[in-house]
């Protein structure tokens, strides 16, 4: 089982925005959780949200919306992560790396980083890493 | 920082597979069953599969 068709389109846009999020601010988000390992195993385990990690959230999050990410809708304690018009069928969220994400595998993270050049991108093993929110 | 092309990185991972001699069932067996999720990731995985119906898509398959 390879990776879905349209998740390559709506990863590319990510990495747009992981690639503005490095010209902003000097550092990498991360890649984590389901997506990553959607990713590493090639679409054996297919995730339908992409789990993200960056230190300076309230820069991503206003880098997602310049790209035409939503936030989801829903109100109170349920509110979490934003969605993309473009791909309905992925959800994108962030994680919080101090309170959720502290000591767990790092083996399970991928940084996506930007630099689109046709369907080229690259993947980074980054270290330290975290899983994603379960 | 060690950099792989995604190209590169999924051939690795289908090369991978067979060595490590995966079946479609132990697929099925080792993925997140969801037990551990929050109520709020449920809820966003939730929404993303009703936005996928609704736009006339098959959702991906996530365990809530």
């Amino acid at each position: 089982m390879a990776l879905p068709d349209d998740y390559m389109p709506a990863l590319e846009l990510l990495a747009e925005v992981f690639g503005d999020y490095h010209r902003r601010t000097g550092g990498h988000a991360v890649l984590v959780g389901g997506a990553a390992t959607a990713i590493y195993t090639d679409g054996v385990f297919p995730s339908a949200d992409f789990d993200i990690v960056a230190a300076a959230s309230d820069v991503f999050n206003e880098i997602l919306l310049a790209h035409g990410f939503q936030r989801e809708e829903r109100t109170g304690r349920l509110r979490m992560g934003f969605y993309h018009p473009d791909h309905p069928r992925y959800g994108f969220q962030q994680g919080d790396p101090p309170t959720e994400y502290r000591g767990h595998d790092r083996r399970s993270a991928w940084a996506v980083c930007g630099g689109v050049a046709g369907r080229r991108l690259q993947a980074s093993a980054s270290h330290p890493a975290f899983p994603d929110r379960r | 920082m060690k950099k792989v092309g995604l190209t590169e990185l999924t051939r690795r991972a289908a090369a991978r597979k067979p060595a490590l001699g995966i079946t479609q069932a132990d697929e099925e067996t080792m993925r997140n069953r969801g037990g551990s999720r929050t109520p709020e990731k449920r809820e966003l995985l939730r929404r993303t599969e009703a936005r996928a119906k609704a736009a006339g898509l098959k959702p991906i398959t996530s365990h809530r």
